[in-house]
């Protein structure tokens, strides 16, 4: 035990999310402190509406005796949110971490390393859930004017919340990771083992509710509603089944009933926590172990394939290459950066392809977009989704972090600063581009655009791609976080991608809105596009060649 | 020709890790850097490849300034850094090209270099592979490879030959030779004294931040009056201060 909370504390050492303590001088930690504060207070505005929402969602079903809906579900959506986010974590804390060279040789345990780094998967997952849970607890306990009881097992159940659904995502990590590391280039198995995690997941999920939900008539749901008594809240807990006993616990926290649901809960948590480092005892090092092993061919080349590697490029192009090249074989870069660029329009045709029904009500919208009146509206659309993909890929706003203690090479090589940060934009705006077409490939298949429509959306996308690709890299420079011990803190702990998102999102956004709602034209829509983005493009390429240089210049390790 | 004057570093405010550093590495010479852990040798090498911005005073390679003309200066060395764990992800023969297209080689040239620097390193069958499945002295090798394919007058190598097998060490020392020969310039820092000795025209002697030798091994004996070998001295030296 006593080995455990060493491990655990050393490891949370490096917990640090802002990278305070590698500020060097007063001035820039002072600027990341502003930075966590700017952060912390763009999120306020979500959470105070989804506080507000349980609020106003107590009161409408309280009158039918259903509030406790509101804790199902807001459980639920937190417990597949922690459940998607901890296959990342896991499989970055689990074995991408640098650590766990170190800790091999040390007489520990696997399942006291595994412990360990769950514990520290566990905070990471404190933090998400603050955003998303703590303002339904909140407005719910408001709304039903709550007591202490209420506030200690909320507290209680939002620390043992994430652990199943984290236990799920270690379990299947560890198997799968435990099978990968048979294969031979190990790198690939392991972007292939994490995107089979993760359907997995998904699947099992939305099979689960499909049964528990199918299992039921409208008849008998209608029945179940009208019980009152909160009867329905157990019907949504899916794979999460842990969560209904939560919901009790809180609906009926001044009785004996609650506490008893409270015990049950937090038995099953521990029985979890025994089965997992049961299992972790077991295969936890099978794949640890060899972890940074890579596979070697060990092949000579002939003249010919010389003569065609020896083939000169400019600087730019060959440094472009070198960044698209360590994004698409870094297992961790490609998860985060390069996969979600082909998934994005996954998630948008699957519904589609799993409900038919819905398909037909899609291709019902092929005469609005051949009506040339409502055309700027879906290029507004399209250049919102663009930009929004563009700057939740992270490229950019990692592009400086991601090269971590190494960034000295950056220094010494005979580029200029402002060739290297155009190489990481181009590298962020390459990938954004392929969202962007896959995006409109995938709205082919279902309604027919016109060919003039595409070529427009092409135009003003590439604008929009590099306005966001440009702030993401300049606020990486300002802030950049080098200190990591996994490649998934450069990527997705990393502060600079939320902020550059919430920039796009807001800057790119009011445009979007605005046309829409103005209902502009086509050529009216595509034309304040171009000036807009055109124009804040060539700004922020001066401000990159100036200040962006400067800041490049003085980030020092 | 490296030239530093007046170099000055200080890290968070208070710790000098160079102290008003002035040196000049001349050409056709191999200089030897010397000092214990922590006494700023990886510091002013940083310094002199423009990885650190000194707090006063100038770096110069082959008389261009590195803060002024930086790109040019830079164009001038090759750089290896104490640690190759770089690129890791990119097979060897990409990494050699990249720096082939950093550096500007042409085609023909950097393929004749490749060729033949690979297989006198023995690292032909390796090419292929990424840099992450090398043995540290492979990734060593490497990163050697990566310089002397653009062929830099100025060589500025940290602890080069840590990790390097008998042979790989003793063609690294061969070519150093060769370079300083034909009139190119050297700076290495290591803590191998025999290497020192034996490789070296001059040795610079550094503890805290501060030079307290530079010269010829002859005039170090000299200095001394004593027939001692470099390690008694160089311990009675940094030992004292």
């Amino acid at each position: 035990m006593s080995r455990y909370m060493v491990l655990t504390k050393v490891m949370l050492k490096n917990f640090n999310l802002f990278d305070l303590r590698s500020a060097k001088s007063g001035k820039s930690r002072t600027k990341k402190i502003l930075l966590s504060v700017l952060i912390f207070v763009s999120f306020l505005p979500m959470m105070f509406g989804i506080g507000t929402l349980a609020f106003v969602g107590y009161h409408v079903l309280s009158g039918i005796q259903q509030e406790g809906l509101i804790l199902g579900m807001g459980f639920l959506v937190s417990s597949l949110t922690i459940f998607f986010f901890g296959v990342f974590y896991v499989i970055s804390i689990f074995y991408f971490s640098k650590d766990i060279e170190n800790l091999l040789p040390l007489p520990l345990r696997p399942s006291e390393i595994l412990a360990a780094k769950f514990t520290v998967a566990l905070f990471y997952e404190y933090l998400t859930e603050f955003i998303f849970l703590a303002p339904i607890l909140i407005g719910f306990g408001i709304a039903g004017k709550a007591g202490l009881m209420y506030c200690i097992y909320s507290l209680i159940i939002f620390l043992a919340l994430p652990v199943l659904p984290l236990i799920y995502a270690s379990v299947i990590t560890l198997l799968i990771m435990g099978f990968t590391s048979l294969a031979k280039n190990k790198d690939r198995f392991r972007i292939i083992g994490g995107i089979a995690a993760m359907t997995l997941a998904v699947g099992l999920n939305a099979f689960i509710t499909k049964i528990s939900s199918s299992s039921m008539s409208a008849d008998e749901l209608q029945q179940l509603l009208a019980q009152g008594n909160n009867s329905f809240t157990g019907t949504i807990s899916g794979i999460f089944f842990s969560n209904r006993f939560a919901v009790m616990a809180l609906l009926h926290n001044s009785e004996l009933k609650g506490l008893v649901n409270l015990i049950v809960f937090m038995l099953i948590c521990v029985l979890f926590v025994m089965l997992l480092l049961g299992i972790g005892e077991g295969i936890y090092y099978k794949g640890a172990v060899g972890i940074s092993e890579a596979s070697s061919k060990r092949k000579k080349y002939t003249e010919s394939e010389f003569r065609k590697f020896s083939r000169q490029k400019s600087a730019l192009r060959s440094y472009i290459i070198k960044e698209l090249k360590l994004l698409f074989r870094t297992p961790v870069y490609f998860m985060n950066c390069v996969l979600l660029n082909f998934l994005f329009p996954l998630f948008f045709i699957l519904p589609f392809i799993v409900q038919p029904d819905e398909m037909k009500e899609l291709q019902a919208l092929s005469p609005y977009i051949s009506d040339i009146g409502k055309q700027g509206a879906v290029l507004a659309a399209a250049f919102g989704m663009s930009v929004f993909v563009a700057s939740t890929n992270g490229i950019a706003a990692s592009a400086i972090s991601r090269e971590g203690t190494n960034i000295y090479v950056c220094k010494y090589l005979p580029v200029s600063y402002r060739t290297q940060i155009l190489a990481k934009v181009l590298s962020s705006a390459c990938l954004g581009a392929v969202g962007t077409l896959s995006m409109v490939l995938a709205a082919v298949i279902f309604v027919p655009l016109p060919v003039y429509l595409i070529m427009l959306i092409a135009v003003a996308a590439i604008l929009g791609i590099i306005f966001s690709s440009f702030t993401g890299i300049f606020i990486d420079l300002n802030f950049p976080k080098l200190i990591w011990d996994n490649e998934q803190k450069a990527v997705k702990q990393n502060f600079n991608v939320v902020l550059n998102m919430l920039a796009s999102i807001v800057i790119a956004g009011i445009p979007v809105f605005v046309t829409i709602a103005l209902h502009f034209t086509l050529w009216i829509t595509f034309i304040t596009f171009v000036a807009m983005f055109g124009i804040l493009d060539l700004l922020l390429y001066n401000l990159l060649s100036t200040v962006g240089v400067r800041l490049f210049e003085k980030i020092e390790i | 020709m490296i030239e530093l004057n007046n170099i000055s570093k200080t890290y968070n405010g208070t710790v000098k890790a160079v102290d008003d550093l002035t040196l000049v590495v001349p050409e056709g010479q191999i200089v030897g850097f010397l000092g214990p852990n922590g006494a700023g040798k990886t510091t002013t090498i940083k310094i002199i490849t423009g990885i650190l911005n000194a707090d006063s005073g100038s770096a110069a390679i082959n008389g261009i300034d590195i803060k002024e003309r930086p790109l040019e200066a830079k164009s001038q060395f090759g750089y290896v850094p104490d640690n190759p764990d770089m690129f890791l992800r990119l097979k060897g023969i990409e990494y050699l090209n990249f720096m082939a297209d950093i550096y500007k080689v042409s085609s023909d040239l950097r393929e004749e270099r490749i060729k033949e620097l690979s297989e006198r390193f023995e690292m032909e069958a390796a090419l292929d592979d990424q840099i992450q499945s090398y043995s540290h002295g492979m990734r060593q090798k490497i990163v050697l490879m990566g310089v002397l394919v653009h062929a830099p007058s100025v060589w500025i190598l940290d602890e080069p030959m840590t990790g390097l097998d008998p042979k790989s060490s003793f063609i690294l020392k061969e070519m150093m030779k060769k370079h300083a020969e034909a009139g190119n310039t050297v700076f290495f820092s290591t803590h191998v004294l025999e290497v020192a000795e034996k490789l070296c025209d001059k040795v610079a002697i550094i503890s805290k931040g501060k030079l307290l030798f530079y010269g010829t091994m002859d005039e170090i004996r000299e200095h001394f009056r004593s027939n001692e070998s470099l390690e008694n001295i160089f311990l009675e030296l940094t030992e004292n201060e």
